[in-house]
């Protein structure tokens, strides 16, 4: 294990820590909302705003959204180090985001705040995990394809280019292998008549 | 990714994920709260 290896595990759990991290609180936040508010606020504007974002509320989310973007680079960035597909980490990213506020709808949606109906937040919530599944499907396949080859990676995706290269037919070896074909009957050059001037 | 780095990766991504939940998360709530 080099010194490569044990910055890139620190990145990588510090990138996990802090995705989690966020990711609770962008969902803390969301829940306030919607067990607060209904599920909207805002704040701001020239016009009255009926159910106003509380300060607390808008930290939570905007540090949960934001941190998770910066922490998930972290974790991508270790990812790439170690010598694994950011892409495959940046989808385990997508999972947790979308399962985490998806538990959110579907819980509030089974389980509704008194005066409310959880009927459109089940809806949604089944969305957002369909989406997490979305990211989380392709990365258990390729876990489940690695583990059957025995930890070998997977083969290339497309075989390099072969590149053939053949005689012209008729002209024999030596040079480039190559040459112009026999012209036969065609004129060496193309003699045009000359045109009359019809101006 | 060697045999070495996909274990490296893992261990510190549950290690990561642990302390994000035990630790990290309640205390940013609590904090921004």
């Amino acid at each position: 294990v080099s010194a490569r290896h044990v910055v890139a595990s620190l990145l990588v759990a510090a990138g996990a820590a802090g995705v989690t991290a966020c990711l609770r609180s962008a969902a803390t936040g969301m829940r306030d909302v919607m067990v607060t508010d209904g599920g909207t606020c805002a704040g701001g504007g020239p016009y009255v705003v009926a159910r106003q974002c509380t300060s607390a509320d808008t930290r939570l989310l905007m540090v949960g959204i934001l941190g998770t973007l910066v922490s998930a680079g972290f974790g991508l960035a270790g990812t790439g180090m170690l010598g694994g597909r950011a892409g495959t980490a940046g989808l385990l990213v997508w999972a947790a985001l979308f399962g985490t506020l998806g538990w959110n709808f579907v819980d509030l949606g089974l389980n509704p705040p008194a005066g409310m109906s959880g009927g459109a937040w089940k809806f949604t919530g089944v969305l957002f995990w369909l989406m997490a599944a979305g990211g989380l499907v392709p990365v258990l396949a390729s876990a489940v394809g690695r583990l059957r080859r025995g930890g070998r990676p997977e083969p290339a995706f497309a075989a390099p280019l072969v590149v053939r290269a053949a005689r012209y037919p008729g002209t024999g070896g030596g040079g480039l292998g190559w040459a112009p074909p026999d012209r036969g009957d065609a004129p060496a050059r193309l003699n045009l008549p000359p045109q009359e001037d019809t101006r | 990714m060697t045999r070495t780095s996909a274990l490296l990766w893992l261990a510190a991504t549950l290690i990561g994920v642990a302390a994000g939940l035990a630790v990290l998360g309640p205390m940013l709530v609590g904090y921004l709260k």
